[in-house]
């Protein structure tokens, strides 16, 4: 049960890391 | 009001704003690198740190990297924090032989002191051992908080730069925060507050008699009682320096171990707001001028204070419902006199008062503390919703240490450009015109917390799992899911009491909302922060709305205020407007 409770952790760390990318894209557009 | 309550709020006041010019000035020179001489016997620590990790301190990063840096740091701590807790049972300092702690729990409460929330879904004297308390909780207390300080120094940095794609170097910045800035006060106040009884020690808890036996739920006598103790003092300090919150004990600061005299729960009360006011002089004197600064803090204050009075003027009037009760033939007399407080005393601590426990609800729920010194839940539902509201502003009033800050700067942005559009004029802050990437970051700074409140709080009420651990039926139990998912979306921690919720579901849902209302709000402040530095700064113009007058301040509170009441009104009605209704009719 660990590792599932750490993977969401870590996962929800990386998505952020993805929405900081998703944000440069955005201040590309402007 | 009586004459007790406005000297004792003033003390307050003129108290902590006689500490902001000295430690703002302070702070600002720490995060500029000229660190006083008082500071410099702690430099060699920094250079050793340095060293150590592998830092280049002349060497900045982009706003990207900035990010980067602060998401490696928090993964790095929730798995550290969550590893911690789960082997528990087989690491030292653990005296009363505490067992791990459960998965679930683990996580929230991992998420919990990375976030700067401090949540407790767990009794701390009967859950965590001196070893998760010192290396895992509290080492966040500090790192959590200063990652919030390093942020807004980003930002600032976005104002002050022009051309630029860098903003500082976010090991640095974390670095100076924890070691000047933090570590100092917290050693200090830790060692006052010891001095008014507050334990500090690795024994293990103390069987005593109890001077009357009792007995239990199935009838068996029970002659003894656990007295807990622990290393509380050094916790406390930075618990409330840091506007962490989270408490030694389950019942945090009502606790007369973690808070034991009028002298120690002023000096805490001081401590949750001492750093997020200060920052604002820092953030003038960094930006160069300190009037912007005085601004931000005249706007904070205008909320702050009145609410304060607010709740003092509810609690003291007492409980309508208690008011219909008659004992013997004779209402129940709630009015203050010189034998009893009169008001309201319920879940509040005789030696505090009700000032006192007034005081500290609005400044912990201004601030994103979250400690308490009584129980928000037993306040009249009036009084209930003003700490509620405050935590669903976005924690700007005062806010966390930095991330209360930068959030209302956010606001502040959101205020020219709505300035900007009544006159038709492209809206700027501190020289840097604000365009429609600014806007899109501001916008969702405020829209994720909200959002992660509102419908939170629809699938907790909607749900079995979320409906099963509300105790209390009605409005009332609505109130305590609203705020616990409004702690945790906007990073405060202070709970209603009364909810159970170290489940599975809450322990998920609030987890989830925790990490949303902290890093999906940092992250665009960085990209904020990259882009201003990457914008030329201009000169004011005629045109130019003056951002450092009353009419800013009042544009700005107005702002703050409409964002929240248009935001929450509808469920606050649902809770406890429907309740305070209900009790008086």
């Amino acid at each position: 049960m660990d590792i599932v409770w750490l993977l969401i952790g870590v996962a929800f760390f990386a998505g952020s890391l993805g929405f900081a990318q998703f944000l440069c894209s955005l201040r590309a557009e402007d | 009001m009586t004459l007790n309550s406005i000297l004792q709020i003033s003390l307050y006041i003129v108290t902590l704003l006689a500490c902001v010019k000295p430690l703002g000035l302070f702070m600002a020179r720490v995060f500029d690198g000229r660190v006083p001489t008082f500071g410099k016997l702690l430099t060699p620590f920094e250079r050793l740190t340095y060293r150590i990790c592998g830092i280049d301190r002349d060497t900045e990063m982009t706003w990207q990297q900035y990010t980067q840096a602060v998401l490696s740091l928090s993964v790095i701590s929730f798995v550290a924090v969550y590893g911690t807790q789960r082997m528990q049972a087989l690491l030292p300092l653990n005296p009363d032989q505490m067992s791990s702690v459960s998965t679930d729990s683990s996580f929230n409460t991992a998420i919990s002191f990375v976030t700067n929330t401090n949540w407790q879904g767990y009794g701390g004297e009967t859950t965590m051992s001196y070893f998760t308390q010192m290396a895992a909780l509290t080492v966040q207390n500090f790192v959590s908080a200063a990652a919030g300080m390093a942020v807004l120094v980003a930002l600032i940095r976005g104002f002050t730069r022009s051309n630029t794609t860098l903003i500082g170097n976010f090991w640095v910045d974390l670095v100076r925060g924890t070691l000047y800035i933090l570590l100092p006060l917290s050693v200090l106040l830790a060692v006052v507050l010891v001095s008014q009884g507050v334990v500090q020690t690795f024994s293990k808890s103390h069987e005593v008699a109890l001077l009357e036996a009792s007995v239990d739920g199935e009838g068996n006598p029970v002659t003894t009682q656990k007295i807990a103790v622990g290393p509380a003092a050094s916790q406390i300090a930075i618990k409330q320096l840091g506007t962490n919150g989270g408490g030694f004990f389950n019942v945090n600061s009502a606790h007369p171990f973690e808070n034991p005299t009028p002298l120690s729960n002023f000096l805490q009360m001081l401590s949750i707001l001492l750093i997020p006011a200060a920052l604002c002089y820092t953030f003038g004197e960094m930006i160069g001028d300190r009037r912007h600064g005085w601004t931000i803090l005249a706007a904070m204050s205008a909320i702050f204070l009145p609410l304060v009075i607010l709740v003092v003027v509810f609690e003291q009037s007492g409980n309508p419902a208690i008011a219909k009760v008659q004992v013997d033939g004779t209402q129940i007399d709630q009015t203050v006199s010189a034998e009893h407080s009169g008001g309201n005393m319920e879940g509040k601590e005789t030696r505090f008062g009700i000032v006192n426990s007034a005081i500290w609800a609005v400044a912990t729920t201004a601030a994103s503390n979250g400690s308490v010194n009584s129980m928000h839940d037993s306040f009249t539902p009036l009084s209930g919703l003003v700490p509620m509201w405050l935590i669903q502003l976005g924690e700007v009033v005062f806010g966390g240490v930095g991330s209360g800050l930068y959030g209302m700067l956010v606001f502040a942005i959101i205020a020219v450009f709505i300035a900007g559009l009544m006159v038709g004029r492209t809206p700027e802050y501190l020289g840097k015109k604000i365009g429609a990437f600014e806007i899109k970051m501001a916008m969702l700074v405020i829209l994720f917390p909200c959002a992660t409140v509102l419908l939170g709080t629809a699938v907790a009420v909607s749900s079995p799992a979320g409906q099963a651990t509300v105790f209390n039926p009605g409005p009332h139990g609505f109130s305590e899911v609203l705020y616990a998912l409004s702690s945790a979306g906007n990073n405060n921690g202070s709970a209603f009491a009364g909810l159970g919720a170290n489940t599975v579901f809450y322990n998920s849902l609030l987890g989830i909302a925790m990490l949303i209302g902290r890093f999906w709000v940092m992250v665009p402040v960085l990209a904020l922060a990259g882009s201003l530095a990457a914008k030329k700064c201009v000169p004011a113009g005629a045109g130019t709305l003056p951002t450092h007058t009353p009419l800013f301040v009042v544009l700005l509170v107005s702002v703050v205020i409409v964002v929240g009441a248009l935001s929450f009104f509808p469920a606050l009605a649902l809770g406890p407007i429907v309740q305070q209704l209900g009790i008086t009719s």
